[in-house]
């Protein structure tokens, strides 16, 4: 396909604003690791709102739900309507505590909470290696995801684009940091809202909403139906992500930072407040242009690519463009965080606990950096053969999260969480999921809930469970954890 | 627990968790709760017939519900941080 010049403006324009800010987001950068990672603490409600709305909204949103929607009917937003509310309240119960514990004891990262409550590198260490297990090939799905839109949509190469979508990425988060992933994040997150919006109303005025309706029931009946035209969104599915979807975003590594980037409670309540009324809003429209696919397009040879296949055949380049700089906005913000998160997890949990305890705050900085460039590389490397499908990978992904939160919970709110039991959680919670996703547990053992589901029932008894059996947490380890609500002290 | 005390000019005010706010914390959770048990209801009862945009009511009605979920977290979370008692 001849590379389109309209289009490829816009994308070179968007590329080119995106670098700019990461380049004067790393001139505004210290080279410590609570500048690099934490942004010093100084996010307030418009940063934190967007870095939080743009990175949730990664290629899952923008081409993972349109796909699950064409393929399965209207039921997902059930999911987005019902669970985003719940979504909220467990941001602000767990990231409140959290954010003030981090501030007090000058953590970066999710894994020194761990390893100080209940002192044991045992812990962070499932936390780190499982997190590897469900980022990377998330990380590898949003950057393949971005490499074959613009082949189909522009004519640049799918491996070309690969390279240029993870070089650009690795370039301007490896240099700038949190504050360059959070500032383009601000950016991409107004370039996807519009695109999504211009997406939705092009529609609307090209067809007419009942027309739209009335072409998808002519060749799918029961599209706007439960359990949907292939019995996907039945009660026991529904009930799973009711479950754990309100619970797996908030324990990603990107999205701990986040609550410990925030410059006070106020902004962390108003931020997550506002942010799920507008992923409400954002999840009802990508439903719902997705759902007018089925209508559009007969068939596809990736469902994956149902939404930019609409606008790439019924709009002109220039729409198209627009859109398309959306979807990439959507998954680099998405990969990026994704992976900063990670290095983060990893650099404080292997290199500074284990190779480098005294290493200067420069030298962890310039190791932070390098494992940012090696995790893109190895997540472009996977991208070549991913194993599932867009909202598949991001769904595994929310449910292996999701089986971390009883050992984070407990450890914020239950003083007889003990590290045995909150290991052995991780343990039980996270393999569930990932042998149910990589076939080891035929599915039918599922009785048609979701892993994520079973996962989280299974995390939560084994914390109980092993709490109670085993000896109690030291007075050291749970000092300081019940006034980190009320910002007291130590006990 | 004594309530703390919320200075509007305090730049970083720690949440309230007295005995009052835990009552509306679990009442809140109770509310959602029952919103979203009701909110696997409106399929069921085949509530298929297009409202506006020519979409079916269960996906209104749908978000009418994940509204009131919304709703009353912002008011829990507000009160948690001591939004709700300026007045007092």
């Amino acid at each position: 396909m001849a590379i389109d010049p309209t289009a490829t403006a816009v994308l070179v324009g968007y590329f080119a604003v995106t670098l700019v800010i990461g380049y004067v987001a790393y001139r505004r950068t210290a080279n410590t690791p609570t500048d690099y990672f934490l942004a010093n603490r100084s996010f307030g409600t418009p940063v934190l709102l967007f870095t939080v709305l743009a990175t949730v909204f990664s290629a899952f949103l923008f081409f993972g739900v349109g796909a699950m929607t064409y393929a399965t009917g209207t039921g997902v937003v059930t999911v987005f309507l019902l669970g985003t509310g719940a979504q909220v309240l467990v941001m602000y119960l767990v990231g409140s505590p959290f954010r003030r514990l981090a501030k007090r004891e000058a953590q970066v990262s999710p894994t020194e909470y761990l390893g100080r409550r209940f002192e044991s590198e045992v812990v962070p260490t499932l936390y780190t290696v499982f997190a590897v297990l469900f980022v990377v090939p998330f990380v590898a799905s949003q950057i393949l995801a971005g490499g074959i839109a613009l082949d189909i949509l522009v004519g640049i190469d799918r491996d070309v684009a690969v390279v240029v979508l993870t070089a650009v990425m690795a370039a301007y988060i490896a240099v700038g940091g949190l504050r360059a992933a959070a500032w383009t994040d601000v950016f991409q997150g107004i370039v996807l809202l519009g695109a999504l919006l211009t997406g939705f109303v092009v529609l609307v005025v090209a067809y007419g909403p009942a027309t739209l309706t009335q072409q998808v029931l002519d060749v799918s009946p029961r599209a706007f139906e439960m359990p949907g035209p292939v019995g996907r969104w039945t009660p026991r599915t529904l009930v799973s992500w009711m479950v754990f979807f309100p619970l797996g975003p908030i324990f990603f590594p990107w999205m701990l930072q986040r609550w410990m980037s925030a410059r006070s409670d106020r902004v962390l309540r108003t931020a997550t407040v506002w942010w799920g009324l507008i992923a409400m809003g954002v999840a009802f429209l990508a439903v719902v242009i997705g759902g007018w696919a089925r209508g559009l397009v007969a068939s596809v040879p990736n469902p994956d690519y149902v939404v930019p296949l609409v606008f790439q055949q019924l709009f002109p380049p220039v729409v198209t463009a627009i859109v398309l700089a959306g979807a990439i906005a959507a998954l680099q913000s998405s990969a990026g965080s994704f992976v900063l998160g990670l290095g983060g997890v990893i650099s404080r949990q292997v290199y500074r606990a284990f190779l480098a305890p005294d290493a200067s705050d420069e030298r962890e900085s310039a190791v932070l950096r390098g494992l940012v460039l090696v995790i893109f590389v190895v997540s472009g490397a996977v991208a070549l053969r991913p194993p599932a499908g867009i909202f598949s990978l991001g769904a595994n992904a929310i449910a292996g999260f999701a089986t971390f939160a009883p050992a984070f919970v407990g450890g914020l709110y239950w003083r007889r969480t003990t590290a045995p039991a909150a290991a052995l959680s991780m343990v039980v919670g996270a393999s569930t999921v990932l042998a149910y996703f990589y076939g080891l547990v035929p599915r039918t053992l599922a009785f048609g809930f979701h892993e994520g589901f079973i996962g989280v029932v299974a995390a939560t008894a084994v914390l109980v469970a092993t709490s109670l059996v085993t000896s109690g947490p030291s007075t050291d380890a749970v000092a300081g954890f019940s006034s980190s609500w009320t910002g007291a002290g130590d006990d | 627990m004594e309530p703390q005390s919320i200075a509007p000019s305090d730049p970083d005010p720690a949440p309230v968790f007295d005995g009052r706010t835990r009552r509306r914390l679990a009442a809140a959770i109770v509310v959602i709760g029952a919103l979203m048990a009701v909110g696997l209801g409106p399929w069921m009862f085949g509530w298929t017939r297009p409202l506006i945009l020519g979409l079916p009511a269960w996906m209104w009605i749908e978000g009418a519900l994940g509204l009131g979920i919304w709703a009353t977290t912002a008011w829990v979370t507000r009160d948690l941080l001591g939004g709700g008692r300026r007045g007092d």
